[in-house]
């Protein structure tokens, strides 16, 4: 046999370490398709704009008469129900409002004192 | 490695070592790597049907509870079939649900109907049916729920919503390979309960397409309900105030 060289091994090391590296990669990449599905997902169904709507409606409640406000509230909760697919409850307790959403994927809960 | 001894070295037994690693190595690949890479590439169509189904699921997510009118998806439906199966009423293979209450409410046996595909490779099952994305192994007891509906029990108002969504077909489709799904809301019908009660509800899986453990775990799990018997699939929730069902009938228009 002839005399081996062996000086050439750094390139069979490296053909391994990209090897591992594109293994690495591959399963990087398969995860994150379904990463961006969630997030994506979870924005979506983040109801921003049904919680500002409920707000932006309770506190023109307020501004309604009080012997009045038993109706207007019981059309919100109507309207949340059937519109927004949420469940709501609003408690007016002197200066202090309570309002409470539930569409069963996001719960919020506020509490405002006006002074 | 200066003076050597090559007196024992034989080019033909070389040549015959080499060849019958060579010979070895594609034997192995054959009879072990290829049917990994075909199980491999089964495996990798299911998980990209998970995905579509749970796409279509948001689709019926938009027509129900967001107000669109309409919805189509292009999708690619590899290694199986996705077929369209619309409600039918008296159909005694397909799962149904019956919701009752300690008042004296009853909802009668609700057919839902389903987008079904099945791996042809595999042996896998996954449904699009009432909101939830389920997935089974055909022939086999178990099931997962891979996207759970939007069922909920709000115990601040004590109100309990349920959604029933109903899938109808003008007549059986499927497809496989690249096409489209169209879905469009027909209408919604909102019944309300309010007095004190306890609502039982009654997943009957049917002969053909079994879910109970699936909806077994949502149901105790997320919803909280508890199962009056082990394996009933009778469930029940009590110091419920109101009950909410909403039931919204979907058309599919094409698969």
């Amino acid at each position: 046999m002839a005399r081996m060289n062996e000086e050439g091994q750094w390139i069979v090391l490296m053909g391994l370490l990209v090897a591992v590296g594109m293994l690495f990669l591959a399963l990087v990449i398969n995860q994150s398709a379904l990463v961006g599905q969630t997030t994506a997902e979870a924005v979506l169904e983040f109801p921003k704009s049904d919680i500002k709507d409920l707000r932006s409606a309770v506190f023109d409640l307020m501004e309604v008469p009080a012997d009045n406000r038993e109706n207007v509230k019981q059309d919100i909760y109507a309207l949340s129900l059937h519109r927004k697919n949420s469940v709501v409850k609003v408690d007016i307790d002197g200066d202090i409002l309570k309002i409470h959403f539930n569409n069963g994927v996001t719960m919020y809960y506020e509490s405002y004192e006006f002074v | 490695m200066n003076g050597r001894n090559d007196y024992g070295v034989s080019e033909a037994i070389g040549f015959i070592l080499i060849l019958g690693i060579v010979i070895g190595s594609i034997g192995l690949v054959t009879l072990y790597g290829y049917p990994l890479l075909i199980k491999e590439q089964t495996n990798t169509d299911i998980r990209n049907m998970e995905r579509t189904m749970i796409v279509l699921q948001n689709d019926i997510k938009s027509l129900c509870y967001k107000n669109v009118p309409y919805k189509e998806t292009s999708l690619q439906v590899s290694g199986g079939t996705l077929s369209a199966l619309g409600a039918v009423d008296g159909d005694v293979s397909a799962p149904r649900f019956n919701i009752t209450t300690s008042t004296g409410y009853d909802s009668g046996e609700v057919y839902l109907g389903q987008l079904k595909y099945a791996s042809s490779a595999g042996d896998a099952v996954i449904s699009v049916s009432n909101g939830a994305v389920l997935k089974r192994q055909e022939g086999q007891q178990g099931s997962v729920m891979l996207a759970e509906p939007r069922w909920f029990y709000d115990n601040i108002t004590k109100t309990f919503m349920i959604y029933l969504i109903n899938l109808t077909t003008n007549e059986a489709m499927a497809q496989t390979g690249v096409g489209a799904v169209r879905m469009g809301l027909v209408e919604t019908e909102t019944q309300i309960n309010e007095s004190a009660m306890t609502v039982t509800v009654k997943y009957n899986p049917g002969t053909s397409d079994d879910y109970s453990t699936a909806w077994r775990n949502y149901l105790t799990g997320s919803v909280g309900m508890t199962e009056t018997a082990p394996g009933s699939n009778t469930y029940t929730l009590g110091g419920v105030d109101t009950l909410v069902i909403k039931e919204y009938l979907i058309k599919v228009h094409g698969v």
